[in-house]
């Protein structure tokens, strides 16, 4: 049984640790702010999710994994709040959005 | 204060009027016993005293307006609902963040953003401040602001805008406060913002 959950929770962690770090690479990788907002605002918090459910698995079921699903629940509602936050402000300053080129132009 | 008018927001009897104060009581509560994690009589009495401060406190709260004017009318949500909307939100962050991985991956990056507008026939504030949350999360649409009963949104690919704005989402929403809600009736007046000009206008000007 201990085995078993020790398992999950490093497929979890691990698992977290891939989103985290394709948010970050799509950061990097996308064309403008808008869509860096998107990769921050999601893939990062589906890995911040995945980690906090693995360490849920690790500590097994007491008040320390209650409290994970705290901090679990907080961030999901928060980090869309801190994207729509940005990309508003940023629009309001006036940055372009990016637009894919047109073909014919 | 006096209820906006509507199907399902009647509010009849003791414990509708106050069901908001108590699930928040219950909520607070259950907060305090986590983070503390003793629990004893000595640490359940303060804790009660707490709640009962804070739940006070928040009474006044649906007396001060908002900064648009609006205020937080007590519309009553459908509980079951809100618990099965939650669990299809949860399933939708897995979505989004798996396909918005997978555009990062991708070796051409076939993205389109484009910006968009429409309109939402919602009831309340809180209803579309619901919706506009559950558009962030949901996948490649991103909230950029919400005027008034218009929501500005930043869609990365032309699938996700049409699944937006076929307006099932909102229905969900919608379904959350009346008893029936079909997409047809939600998501009028679409506009897609080619222009930075035009949406700073959006912005700015708020409701026309």
């Amino acid at each position: 049984m201990e085995s078993i959950t020790n398992a999950l929770a490093i497929i979890f962690v691990l698992l977290g640790s891939f989103f985290m770090l394709v948010g970050s690479i799509g950061v990097v990788r996308f064309p403008d702010f808008y869509s860096r907002a998107h990769a921050s605002g999601k893939v990062d918090t589906l890995g911040i999710l995945l980690f906090i459910i693995g360490l849920m698995f690790f500590s097994g079921l007491n008040l320390i994994s209650l409290k994970l699903l705290l901090i679990a629940v907080f961030v999901a509602m928060t980090s869309p709040v801190a994207a729509h936050a940005l990309a508003r402000r940023a629009l309001v300053f006036g940055l372009k959005p990016w637009k894919k080129k047109q073909e014919e132009k | 204060m006096n209820q906006t008018s509507g199907p399902a927001q009647v509010q009849t009897g003791f414990f509708r009027k106050y069901r908001g104060l108590f699930f928040q009581a219950v909520l607070l509560m259950a907060l305090w016993l986590i983070l503390s994690g003793h629990f004893d009589l000595e640490h359940i009495i303060y804790g009660a005293l707490s709640v009962l401060l804070v739940v006070w406190l928040n009474t006044s709260i649906r007396r001060i307006p908002l900064r648009n004017g609006e205020y937080l009318t007590g519309s009553c949500i459908i509980t079951h609902r809100l618990v099965m909307y939650l669990f299809w939100l949860a399933l939708q962050i897995v979505k989004s963040g798996i396909f918005v991985a997978y555009l990062t991956l991708h070796p051409k990056m076939p993205i389109n953003p484009m910006i968009v507008r429409f309109k939402s026939d919602l009831p309340n504030p809180l209803a579309k401040v619901i919706l506009g949350n559950s558009i962030t999360l949901t996948p490649g649409t991103l909230t950029v602001d919400i005027k008034g009963s218009f929501f500005i949104v930043h869609a990365l690919l032309d699938e996700t805008e049409e699944e937006l704005v076929s307006g099932e989402m909102e229905a969900r929403v919608g379904r959350l406060y009346y008893d029936h809600c079909t997409p047809e009736q939600m998501c009028t007046d679409i506009h897609i913002l080619n222009d930075l000009r035009e949406t700073r206008d959006h912005i700015e000007r708020g409701e026309k």
